[in-house]
């Protein structure tokens, strides 16, 4: 396993062009919003400053800023686009370069398999907490340039929670990078095309997304409003809930959705979730390892 | 091509030759109880279904022995390709067994490390280097030696362009690299799919030459498919000739050809020595010669009924078929018409 998984590390790492534009985009496009936005132009304009000064740093929001975003819904859903684009390359690539059929015969499929998803989570793991990082210290940047207070001291922080907070959002990430990697597979499985791939992988999370529309509208037609809670069985409903609950500690009321009751407890969405993931891995591995690799 | 495995003259070794040190080479005893390197067993493969349903492989037996060149010849579309695939368990026989050193290859990564393969033309990880590629499979197959790739990518002429993007490389290139990534596991089978499409003819004759040296010098079993019946010739022991997905001959190549080889004899009267050969063999009267279609052991009969009957007997000259004659003979079909050019 550990050098199926090098292998595939080398691997993703040396396309170059997909790590810099569909991984590394997030940390690279933080930095340049913080130098130009919350740097440069309060600097530069005495009016900006101002404003920022008005504006409370803390380090603590600035580094799960980018956690929370993932894991809300809808917003998670267009974030992880690129990501998307990332994981087709990972599994529709294999295909349509024709190289599984060189690396196919000496693992175990199901080793392949999980090494990719493995791989790509970790990547995509570590563009974010670079993100997250690199948020955080424009936070403090801004703050030692402005002279405004950065907080909250490690004093008055309840450090035990945080730590759980922030791993628990790294933790529910992965996972939805997972179920998102998963689907991705099941596509690039049958399409073996990289833009096929891509297009139909976006083209599930949108239909995820519009599916509560739909079902919004479908309740007011058949004057069933209570139809729209059809959408706690999707996986985005269930990572945008638990991260309200840890973040809030209240369950996600979808946005305060027209109709919109069914918030599920903790523990359930938790499981919703293990059920998706399990299914989807186990779907792909299956299918992976029955498939024929022809050209 | 110097300093590489390309070098060595093995070009006097000829198929007679090859055929005599096989035969006079006295077996070990514990290969006398080894299993084939390779075994299919009423091996079947259907793609599709309904309308689309396409039997690629049908039936297919076949044996070969370790330490043997074994060619694998077909039209294209015989089966050839399905057939290698299912050896490397990249696709699933639908009925039969395939069996590589006498166990099941399905689900069997470990046996598929005895086994280097170059599957219907190179292909890689275009972005990155050759170097850079071998690396990664040597790494997915738990075979990683860095001095290892560095003696495949001199023995196979690619050390100097080892550190370019492989999108730069030609069809020849990816090739050699697909040989050396044959090789990374030091395996003891070898299958390589036509391994000399893209190669200009030097490079095409190195091939050669590193396939006989892999079987010689190494040991090692190759199954070589290939279309270009000359390159078989040359190199194999043995070969098998599929056609429409079944298995139309197989056997060792000197025995092949020597079955099928054409005596002609300069003879006088020619029409009494016709009327004495013909009831036995099949012969065709040109002159003073006659060209009959037998095997070079019936040479002595032949000879003796024509001097028995006071026919005289001026040369005999056995001449060898070609393996395209015997290839062709055996898979013979009714080819298209091509259709005719329109008018201007």
């Amino acid at each position: 396993m550990r050098s199926a998984f090098a292998a595939e590390w080398r691997k993703l790492l040396g396309h170059t062009k997909a790590v810099s534009f569909l991984v590394l985009i997030y940390p690279v496009a933080a930095l340049v919003i913080l130098l130009l936005l919350q740097i440069l132009f309060p600097v530069l304009v005495e009016r900006a400053r101002e404003m920022m000064r008005e504006m409370p740093i803390s380090w603590t929001n600035d580094l799960l800023w980018i956690w929370n975003a993932m894991n809300s819904f809808p917003g998670g859903t267009f974030l992880r686009m690129p990501f998307i684009a990332f994981i087709a390359i990972g599994f529709a690539g294999e295909y349509q370069w024709g190289t599984w059929k060189n690396i196919v015969p000496r693992q175990s499929r199901a080793r392949l398999i999980l090494a990719k998803f493995l791989v790509l989570g970790l990547l995509i793991l570590l563009s974010l907490l670079l993100t997250s990082l690199v948020m955080a210290s424009g936070g403090w940047l801004r703050a030692a340039l402005l002279d405004i207070p950065f907080g909250p001291a490690l004093v008055d922080l309840d450090l035990g929670s945080f730590l759980q907070g922030v791993v628990l959002q790294i933790l529910l990430t992965f996972v939805g990078t997972l179920i998102v990697a998963s689907y991705a597979a099941l596509i690039a499985m049958y399409s073996r095309s990289i833009v096929a791939t891509l297009l139909l992988s976006v083209g599930v999370g949108i239909v995820e997304y519009a599916s509560s529309l739909l079902l919004l509208v479908l309740g007011q037609v058949l004057q069933r409003p209570n139809l729209v809670n059809i959408i706690v069985v999707t996986p985005s409903y269930n990572l945008d809930n638990v991260r309200s609950w840890v973040v809030n500690g209240v369950g996600s009321s979808f946005g305060g959705f027209p109709g919109f009751t069914a918030v599920l407890p903790l523990w359930l969405s938790v499981l919703i979730l293990l059920v998706w993931l399990g299914g989807l891995l186990g779907g792909t591995a299956v299918l992976f390892r029955r498939q024929d690799i022809t050209s | 091509m110097t300093g590489n495995y390309f070098g060595e003259n093995l070009s006097g070794l000829n198929s007679y030759g090859k055929l005599l040190n096989y035969l006079m080479t006295p077996l070990p005893s514990s290969a006398m109880s080894q299993p084939p390197a390779i075994q299919l067993d009423n091996v079947s493969k259907t793609f599709g279904r309904g309308r689309k349903r396409v039997e690629a492989v049908r039936q297919l037996s076949l044996e070969v022995s370790a330490g043997q060149v074994f060619g694998f010849l077909g039209p294209n579309g015989a089966g050839k390709s399905s057939t290698i695939r299912m050896m490397m368990d990249l696709i699933r026989p639908s009925t039969g067994t395939v069996l590589l050193y006498g166990r099941p290859v399905p689900n069997n990564p470990a046996l598929l490390r005895r086994v280097g393969a170059l599957v219907e033309g190179a292909a890689f990880y275009d972005f990155l280097t050759g170097r850079k590629n071998l690396e990664i499979l040597a790494r997915t197959g738990d075979c990683y030696d860095p001095a290892r790739i560095e003696s495949l990518l001199a023995q196979v002429g690619m050390a100097d362009r080892a550190d370019r993007l492989v999108q730069g490389y030609s069809t020849g290139m990816k090739q050699r690299l697909g040989l050396a990534a044959a090789l990374l596991n030091d395996p003891d089978l070898v299958i390589l799919d036509e391994p000399t499409n893209g190669l200009d003819p030097a490079g095409i004759q190195d091939v050669r030459h590193f396939i006989r040296n892999l079987a010689e010098k190494q040991g090692k079993t190759i199954f070589l498919s290939s279309h270009l019946l000359s390159e078989v010739e040359q190199v194999c022991d043995q070969v098998a000739i599929i056609h429409n997905g079944r298995l139309v001959q197989t056997g060792h190549v000197a025995e092949l050809l020597s079955a099928q080889a054409i005596i002609r004899l300069e003879v006088a009267p020619a029409d009494r020595a016709l009327g004495l050969l013909q009831p036995r063999w099949e012969v065709v009267a040109n002159g003073r010669w006659l060209e009959v279609q037998a095997v070079r052991e019936d040479v002595p009969e032949m000879v003796q009924r024509l001097v028995a009957a006071e026919v005289q007997v001026f040369q005999v000259v056995v001449q060898q078929q070609s393996l395209e004659a015997l290839f062709m003979a055996a898979t013979a079909v009714v080819q298209p018409q091509p259709e005719e050019a329109p008018h201007a």
